[in-house]
């Protein structure tokens, strides 16, 4: 906590509006400052509000796929995987080996893309430019992977009920495993510019500390849980698809500050590298998709389906009456609990700290807005 | 030379350097298309696609264009991703705090008339042309760097091709 | 790690005539619990030492055209084990209390289903706008049965 200099001072009202470089989307927070030091932040939302869940109460169950990319641009295979999961676990639908092996290749390769864009962000608002440009040449080549199997650089539309859409083409394997076996040289790099620099280090250390209590009060998840501490990730603790054959571990912080959630995402990113490297290695031939009627009518039914996403859980609750149209579609992004936590953790943290610890939590306002 | 070769031009040559003559309306043309700075302004998935090609591969920066923060600093805004009810009137306010001669390029499917979220949806602006004016049409869900390219080189042509006169009788913006 | 056998006969047990377990598909330890019990509900699971449920993952309103439905989604981090409470509310002019003076994080889950289902939760901090424009005037949008100016819905294809 920072004590204001002596003197007459008065508090002022400083809107971080919905435009501005460093919230990351369409955000407004209201602060309430005494000279640099922040009294009271309190967010608003719902810029960003499109109605996909009402939209989603008059599509089909294929039609809302396309959809849900939307909901989490940045990770849309994940979006996708939640959705699928749950159907399939209403309408008891058992995917392929390959279909499986093929999803988790891509969710992995999805959170090591969705963690290079945090990780540019990241440093640009802490004004550093040269990351970003690196991330993001990393990036174009897990998008070339992604174009090539099913057409698409960011909407992917990819992960079917049942399966997956299309098979790999043969130029997927090679460059896939040039990817894996250089990556790992990469991400040294970017900790060669950021780890261990002095100016990185006294702006986030020890700053924006949210603690154990406080994470599991608000429902946090994801690397913002993990680096307070808490060592809890849903592919290890709540099991889906095939995790349980391939070994990674799960990296944990120690206080819960900013440069422990960047540590965090970081280690993840060689994780998902050694998880994609293993898959690759254990491919089978097979089908890709499960044996199903054309029209998909699932049974009656309800199911909260749940998978770690690179920002923390994202659940998806459906509920089926019978028909080819989902009656109810409910979807939770970590976001939405990690904004929350914006009025506790803010008052008495300068300005520039607030920019940092918010770059930190690595918040997507479509998860927040729906 | 190659700028002479592109300009209507009398070229003298003297000793130390060349003169070249071409009409005022040209060159002011030429310099405002050849370094247009944008607005960072993106709500959606075309947010990502446009800080994409502004980064490595499809660099922004070899046509001149570099992005900024604030409204009062840029020319051109890509309005990318989905416009709601309630960011409407912000969006409206950001063009007007641009200063003049500014651009609008409405980015993707929902910023042409809404996109994906046209019908069952109560709270999407269907379409961005229906508050502000603009200038260049881009479709796609989100369009690829390339189409974003060949939009903003759309944006040179039709900025290349202004009248002088329009500019006092207010016909622009 | 308590099975889900044993969760339900501790929360019977507790609450007798107000909790039920009920049956879903796919199978998952689900009760359906009196409205007016709920904030003792949420204390009970959060600190007795078998269950310990103190993860709030998910608050979802269903519409269900007689009644609103109030979903909640909790699970234990130290016991791994999960649970799915539903509990009815009128549709119209529907009250309920709050459960974010037990766990903090419903806060803005509780916020959202007033603001969109029209359900007022008694004792609620903050219940602001949150996600419609400050001017909206037409009504909790999610009911299925809402329409309104500008909303067009989508054409049946193939007649």
């Amino acid at each position: 906590m920072r004590e204001p200099a002596a003197g007459y001072s008065e508090e002022f009202e400083v809107n971080m509006g919905p435009q501005h470089p460093s919230t990351h989307g369409v955000l407004r927070l209201l602060l309430r400052m005494d000279g640099e030091i922040i009294k009271n932040a309190e967010p608003h939302v719902g810029y960003l509000h499109r109605a996909i869940e009402k939209i989603c109460e008059n599509r089909t169950y294929p039609q809302c796929i396309p959809l849900l990319d939307r909901f989490e641009y940045v990770t849309s295979m994940s979006t996708e995987e939640v959705f699928c999961l749950a159907a399939e676990r209403i309408a008891a639908i058992e995917v392929p080996e390959r279909a499986e092996y093929l999803r988790i290749i891509m969710l992995e390769l999805d959170r090591i893309a969705s963690h290079l864009i945090f990780l540019g962000t990241f440093s640009l608002d802490l004004g550093a430019i040269t990351p970003f440009l690196y991330c993001i040449r990393e990036r174009e080549t897990i998008m070339d992977l992604f174009e090539m199997t099913c057409g698409q650089r960011l909407t992917y539309n990819y992960i079917r009920v049942g399966g997956v859409s299309q098979d790999i083409p043969e130029q997927f394997l090679p460059l896939a495993r040039k990817f894996v076996d250089t990556f790992q040289h990469r991400v040294d790099d970017y900790e060669a510019l950021l780890t261990e620099n002095p100016i990185f280090l006294a702006r986030t250390k020890n700053v924006g500390i949210v603690n154990k209590q406080v994470c599991l009060d608000y429902g946090a998840s994801g690397p913002v849980l993990r680096a307070a501490g808490v060592e809890w990730d849903l592919r290890r603790d709540d099991p889906y698809s095939i995790y349980d054959r391939f070994k990674f571990e799960i990296p944990t912080g120690t206080v819960g500050d900013v440069w422990d959630r960047y540590m965090v995402r970081v280690r993840e990113l060689r994780q998902s590298n050694e998880i994609v490297r293993q898959a690759l290695d254990q491919l089978p031939t097979g089908d890709i998709k499960a044996k199903m009627k054309p029209l998909f009518k699932p049974p009656v039914g309800e199911v909260y389906a749940r998978i770690e996403n690179s920002r923390g859980e994202m659940g998806c609750h459906i509920i089926s009456d019978g028909s080819t149209k989902p009656y109810r579609l409910k979807l939770r992004g970590g976001s939405f609990c990690h904004t929350q936590l914006i009025p506790e953790v803010a008052p008495g943290i300068m300005i520039a700290d607030l920019v940092a610890m918010f770059a930190s939590l690595d918040v997507i306002l479509p998860e927040v807005d729906r | 030379m190659g700028i002479i070769s592109r300009v209507p031009v009398i070229a003298e040559k003297i000793p130390g350097g060349a003169i070249v003559a071409t009409s005022l309306e040209k060159i002011l043309n030429l310099s405002r298309a050849s370094s247009m700075w944008y607005l960072l302004f993106g709500t959606a998935c075309c947010a990502i696609e446009m800080m994409c090609t502004g980064a490595s591969r499809y660099d922004f920066d070899r046509f001149g264009m570099f992005f900024r923060a604030s409204p009062r600093q840029a020319d051109l805004m890509f309005v990318a991703g989905t416009i709601t009810y309630k960011m409407a009137p912000r969006v409206k306010r950001l063009y007007e705090q641009m200063a003049e001669p500014r651009y609008v390029i409405a980015m993707g499917g929902c910023a042409c008339n809404g996109g994906p979220f046209y019908y069952d949806s109560y709270a999407v602006l269907k379409g961005v042309d229906l508050i502000i004016p603009v200038d260049v049409y881009l479709p796609g869900c989100p369009p690829r760097p390339e189409s974003l390219m060949e939009a903003c080189i759309k944006l040179q042509e039709k900025i290349k091709r202004e009248k002088l006169q329009d500019w006092s009788s207010d016909k622009r913006g | 790690m308590a099975d889900s056998g044993t969760i339900i006969r501790l929360l019977v047990e507790k609450f007798p005539s107000q909790v039920e377990a009920i049956e879903l598909n796919p199978k998952q330890t689900a009760v359906q619990i009196d409205p007016r019990i709920v904030v003792a509900f949420f204390e009970f699971i959060k600190t007795h030492p078998d269950l310990k449920m103190a993860y709030l993952s998910s608050i979802s309103g269903v519409d269900m055209t007689t009644n609103i439905d109030i979903v909640y989604f909790l699970s234990s981090i130290e016991y791994k084990h999960k649970l799915t409470v539903r509990t009815k509310v009128n549709r119209k002019g529907g009250k309920i209390d709050t459960i974010s003076t037990v766990i903090k994080g419903a806060n803005w889950f509780e916020r959202e289903i007033w603001e969109l289902f029209g359900v007022e939760f008694l004792g609620h901090p903050n219940l602001t706008q949150f996600l419609l424009p400050d001017d909206w005037d037409e009504g909790p949008p999610m009911l299925r049965d809402w329409t309104g100016r500008n909303f067009v819905k989508m054409p049946e294809i193939g007649g």
